[in-house]
């Protein structure tokens, strides 16, 4: 009698157990496919429609974006941000900034603020929901400022920058960097004159102001001239870091493409951790090195060095063809010496401004599009020196404009 | 073939086959052809009247009235000799004008725009096109070449390929997109022609102009 019962007993268990397994197994696909992937990839083909694919793997592999999700609609581009899973884009004509969050391959939008006459420059995360946006009014003659917490979409603060006008022949300002350091805000700009046709072009000066934070008055302007345009729009591109030490670092950007001063040399600048000004002793200039070329786009990649893409002037025409033609190079730098370590061996890379380099432990994912080579994502080794390519995107992408970290 | 409004209308909205286009010049030039018909009588009397009415207008009263009470029969002659004629007279220069506009796309066209804050927009055949600010642009159809200093949007309405003044290279552009065309004579970036999908390629300060110029 008692093992009958024992007996029914364990086959009631077994039952219940199989339906648990079942039940596990058909949920696990869809759960799979909305489970966060660690990478998030910004494509774009050659009819400049977008695509966010996210993967788990840089290493190997072949990614289709029409395959695996749908082209972005026109109000979400490439100057996105990502942090922790999310997405955040400000549309321009609308002056909203909506948070995406990822569901079924594709961006659903989850919340929105609307902000006002403000057009974006710079971002910084103060914490993992607090993410400042630095930028400009329409005229770009103001400089403004949201703080944002992100998780409730609200904003804890905004107002204006206080940083100098253009004055004189000059009526437009660039922000080119923000960085904050305790209660110390260091903004990096430059002015422009009118711009006439396709003529455009920049201060002989570049400015830094820090300002006190959160006030954000003004406690001090150092201006330099060793060269101009400071850093970049940072959610297109990063040309700026702080390191271990909490040194800081930027690249100036008077190249064609960016502040049109060729006259003057792309160059890495630092604020040392316990400076408050630009380091008068520091002048990596990269335009005189062995690269002798501009360059744009700078990411830490540790121990003291960065990597630095920079422009065949040889290989291009002008503007129109500067995006469309392979012709960016990837050089390691030491960033401490200032010297030039090598060029990678990389196919040339095309697209004028691209966030394409991502640093994991001792690897370093590179993304890079050759029109001959291919499409993928080339992995160096910090140690080894080795370059090996990775994942490869196919289909119609023509060009890997993001690669960000999305977990 | 019997010349009508309708057809007139195609005429100079340049919708017509080769066949109708030699009917409307050959009832234009030649005074033997027949009248203009009208789609009913109804038609032919509403605009006689309207006529009337504008001659009138411009007649002393006076004399009107008493032309009328005196004279009725050969007022009415008159009236209709003078109708006719100035039908024929508007409907001539009517078809000159809109002849003359119809042919400017199809050749040569010179646009300035002396403004440093509006757009100006103009529709065409084969594009759509909004001057920049401070932009001229002469734009010679027959072979595609552009003399441009300032910036135009461009959206082509059929494939169409454009040369340059200054330039050797020639630009194709594709039926649907749009264009951003911006030259200068002077500075070192001559010419710059990108789709707007890939405005953010373009320098940050020269985007946010194009982008507050032309409200896109």
């Amino acid at each position: 009698m008692k093992r009958t019962i024992a007996w029914q007993l364990s086959t009631v268990v077994f039952v219940l157990l199989l339906g648990i397994l079942l039940f596990a197994a058909c949920k696990n696909p869809s759960s799979r496919a909305d489970k966060p992937q660690k990478y998030s990839l910004h494509l774009m083909d050659m009819d400049a429609r977008e695509y966010i694919v996210t993967t788990d793997d840089l290493d190997s592999g072949l990614i289709k974006p029409e395959e695996v999700t749908e082209a972005l609609p026109d109000t979400i581009s490439r100057n996105i941000i990502v942090k922790n899973g999310y997405y955040y884009s400000l549309q321009r004509k609308s002056d909203i900034l909506t948070r995406y969050a990822l569901k079924d391959r594709k961006l659903f939008p989850i919340g929105h603020l609307q902000l006002h006459n403000f057009s974006l420059e710079n971002f910084l995360w103060f914490g993992r929901d607090s993410l400042l946006l630095s930028g400009l009014n329409y005229s770009s003659d103001t400089a403004k400022y949201y703080l944002i917490d992100t998780k409730n979409m609200q904003v804890l603060a905004n107002g204006l920058l206080d940083i100098e006008k253009p004055t004189g022949k000059f009526v437009s300002t660039s922000i080119g960097f923000v960085e904050k350091r305790k209660d110390t805000l260091f903004v990096g700009y430059t002015f422009h004159p009118p711009i006439q046709g396709a003529s455009y072009t920049s201060s002989d000066t570049m400015y830094v102001s820090r300002l006190v934070y959160p006030e954000m008055k003004s406690i001090g302007l150092q201006k330099e001239w060793r060269s101009t345009y400071p850093g970049g729009i940072n959610n297109v591109q990063h040309n700026e870091f702080t390191d271990e030490h909490g040194d800081f670092y930027f690249m100036s950007c008077p190249g064609i493409a960016m502040g049109n001063r060729p006259d003057l040399p792309t160059a890495v600048f630092r604020i040392k951790a316990n400076s408050s000004i630009v380091d008068p002793d520091y002048f990596f200039n990269l335009s005189s090195s062995v690269i002798h070329n501009h360059a744009y786009g700078l990411w830490y990649i540790g121990h003291g060095k960065a990597i630095v893409r920079s422009e065949r002037k040889d290989l291009y025409k002008g503007l129109s063809d500067h995006w469309s033609t392979p012709h960016f190079e990837f050089y390691v730098l030491d960033i401490i010496h200032q010297k030039v370590i090598k060029k990678l061996d990389l196919p040339l890379d095309k697209g004028t401004r691209k966030e394409c380099i991502l640093v994991k432990g001792d690897n370093v994912y590179i993304a890079v599009n050759s029109p001959t080579d291919g499409n993928y994502i080339w992995k160096y080794n910090l140690k080894t020196e080795q370059l090996t390519r990775g994942l490869q995107l196919g289909g119609v992408s023509a060009f890997i404009v993001r690669l960000d970290r999305l977990q | 073939m019997k010349v009508n409004a309708d057809l007139l209308r195609k005429y100079h909205n340049n919708q017509c086959t080769p066949s109708e286009r030699i009917a409307v010049e050959d009832w234009l030039l030649n005074s033997e052809v027949d009248a203009l018909a009208f789609h009913t009588e109804k038609d032919k009397d509403v605009i006689k009247d309207a006529i009337w009415k504008d001659v009138a207008s411009v007649l002393p009263p006076k004399a009107i009235s008493t032309e009328q009470l005196l004279k009725p029969a050969a007022y009415y002659v008159w009236k209709g000799a003078v109708a006719a004629t100035l039908f024929i007279a508007l409907l001539g220069s009517a078809i000159y004008y809109f002849n003359r506009n119809s042919e400017k796309p199809a050749g040569f066209m010179v646009f300035r725009n002396t403004s440093a804050l509006k757009v100006n927009h103009i529709n065409s055949r084969s594009y759509s096109l909004t001057i920049g600010t401070e932009t001229s642009a002469e734009i010679n159809e027959h072979n595609g070449v552009i003399d441009l200093a300032g910036s135009i949007l461009i959206s082509p309405k059929k494939d169409i390929e454009l040369k340059f003044d200054d330039s050797n290279s020639k630009v194709h552009l594709k039926k649907g997109q749009t264009y951003i065309i911006i030259n200068s004579k002077s500075g070192n970036h001559s010419l710059i022609v990108v789709n707007e999908k890939n405005l953010i390629n373009l320098s940050p300060v020269i985007q946010k102009k194009l982008i507050q110029e032309f409200d896109i």
